[in-house]
C-alpha cells in the first residue's frame, strides 16, 4: 500500500517539476520582506523594551538633574532614584537578552536542537525571573511612593496633619490609578494577552520536542 | 550571490511546495510560509558551506520554519498583492487525468502530527536514514523505530478510509 503512494507522491512530483518557475522579482521581494518568525518577533519586542525603558530612564535622570520639583534635600530624590534604578535594571536584562537572541541561529540546527531552543527562549519570554519580577513590582511602587518626596516640605508649611494627610491622599490617587489600569487590563494588554497564546503554542513546541525524543 | 539563491530557490521550489502543502490547510497559509521559508533561507545562505547536500540543507530550514513558526499572523496587504499576483503552489489535488491515490495519501498524511508528517515526507522522498538524522537530530535507530510506526498508522489510516469509500 505505501509504495503505492511513493507512486502517487512521484506524480506531485511531475506536476511540481511541470510548475512555473518563480519570477526573480517575486524571489527578491520575498527576501526583502520582514520575518514573521516566532523567534524574530519574540526580539523585536525586546528591543522595542529596550527603547521603552531607555525613553523612561532618560526621563528620570531629567527629572533628577533639571529638579523641576525644586527638591532641597537628598532623602526627596529618593524615590525617583529608586525608579530609575529599577528601568535601569530592567532595560539592562533587556538588552541582555536582546544580545544572547542575536546569536541564536534556529534556522541553520536541526528540528530538535531548533524546537529546544525556541521553548528555551519562549519560557524565558513567557516568565521573566523573580528578580525581574520584583524589580517591576518595586517600579510600581514607587509610581505610588513618589508624593513622600514632597511629605518633608508639606509638613514644614502646611503643619504635620495636613501634610500627611495630603501626602496620603495623593499616594491613594496614584494607587487608585494603578488598580483601575490593572483592572482594566492596562498591564495584561502589554504582558498577559499574548501570555496564554505564547503558553499554549509552547506547551506544543514541548509536545513535539517530546515526540522527537520518544523511543 | 543572489542570483545563485535564485537558481537554488527555483531548482528546488518542490521541496518548499511540499512542505506548505502538508504544513498548511489554506492558500493564504501556504503562500505565507513559503515566503517565510524563503526569508529564512537567504537569510542562512551566506552560512551554508556544501557540509551537506543543498536539498538536506534546505529540508532542514524549511521544516525547523514550518514547525517552529508562529501560526496566528496575518499577512500584510502590502505583501498578499504582490504574492497572489505572480504566484501559485500546485497542490495536492489530483487533476482529472491523476491518480486518486494522491487526495487518499493527502487525507492520511493530514491526520498525522508536525512531527510524523516530516518524517514521513522524507520517506517518501526516499531520503536515507542519515539524512533524515541530520535533518531531524533524531538518532538513526530511531528513525527506523519511528518510521515503521508511522508506516502502520498510515496503513491503518488508508485502509479505514478505503473501506469507508
Amino acid at each position: 500500500m505505501l509504495d503505492e503512494l511513493k507512486t502517487a507522491w512521484k506524480t506531485y512530483d511531475k506536476k511540481i517539476e511541470r510548475s512555473r518557475l518563480l519570477s526573480d522579482r517575486l524571489i527578491v521581494s520575498m527576501i526583502r520582506e520582514k520575518s514573521q518568525s516566532r523567534l524574530t518577533r519574540v526580539k523585536r519586542n525586546y528591543l522595542m523594551g529596550v527603547g521603552y525603558m531607555l525613553f523612561w530612564f532618560v526621563l528620570g535622570l531629567i527629572v533628577i538633574f533639571s529638579n523641576p520639583f525644586d527638591f532641597k534635600r537628598t532623602t526627596e530624590y529618593l524615590p525617583i532614584a529608586v525608579y530609575c534604578i529599577c528601568v535601569f535594571v530592567l532595560g539592562g536584562a533587556m538588552l541582555k537578552t536582546t544580545f544572547q537572541l542575536r546569536n541564536v541561529k534556529v534556522a541553520d540546527s536541526n528540528l530538535q536542537e531548533a524546537l529546544l531552543s525556541i521553548t528555551e527562549i519562549l519560557k524565558k519570554y513567557n516568565r521573566p525571573g523573580k528578580f525581574l519580577g520584583l524589580t517591576l513590582k518595586i517600579l510600581l511602587s514607587t509610581a505610588v511612593l513618589f508624593p513622600l518626596s514632597f511629605l518633608q516640605r508639606k509638613i514644614e508649611n502646611e503643619g504635620l496633619t495636613r501634610g500627611i494627610l495630603e501626602t496620603l491622599l495623593a499616594m491613594s490617587i496614584s494607587g487608585v490609578l494603578i488598580i483601575i489600569a490593572h483592572k482594566a487590563g492596562a498591564f495584561r494588554e502589554k504582558n498577559s494577552t499574548k501570555f496564554d497564546e505564547y503558553q499554549r503554542e509552547l506547551q506544543e513546541l514541548r509536545t513535539l520536542s517530546e515526540e522527537l525524543n520518544e523511543e | 550571490m543572489k542570483d545563485e539563491f535564485i537558481v537554488m530557490i527555483n531548482e528546488h521550489r518542490g521541496i518548499l511546495y511540499k512542505i506548505c502543502n502538508l504544513y498548511c490547510d489554506d492558500e493564504e497559509d501556504r503562500k505565507d510560509l513559503f515566503q517565510e521559508m524563503v526569508l529564512q533561507l537567504w537569510k542562512s545562505y551566506p552560512g551554508f558551506r556544501s557540509q551537506s547536500s543543498k536539498s538536506t540543507w534546505m529540508y532542514r530550514i524549511a521544516l525547523n520554519t514550518s514547525i517552529t513558526r508562529l501560526r496566528k499572523e496575518k499577512r500584510e496587504p502590502s505583501r498578499r498583492s504582490l504574492m497572489d499576483a505572480d504566484f501559485e503552489i500546485p497542490d495536492f489535488n489530483p487533476g482529472p487525468d491523476q491518480h486518486e491515490e494522491l487526495a487518499l495519501l493527502r487525507n492520511a498524511i493530514d491526520q498525522l502530527n508536525e512531527i510524523e508528517k516530516a518524517l514521513v515526507m522524507l520517506y517518501l522522498e526516499e531520503k536515507s536514514y542519515e539524512e533524515i538524522s541530520d535533518i531531524t537530530g533524531i538518532t538513526k535507530t530511531n528513525v527506523g523505530v519511528k518510521l515503521n510506526r508511522i508506516k502502520l498508522k498510515l496503513e491503518k489510516i488508508i485502509n479505514k478510509n478505503c473501506h469507508v469509500r
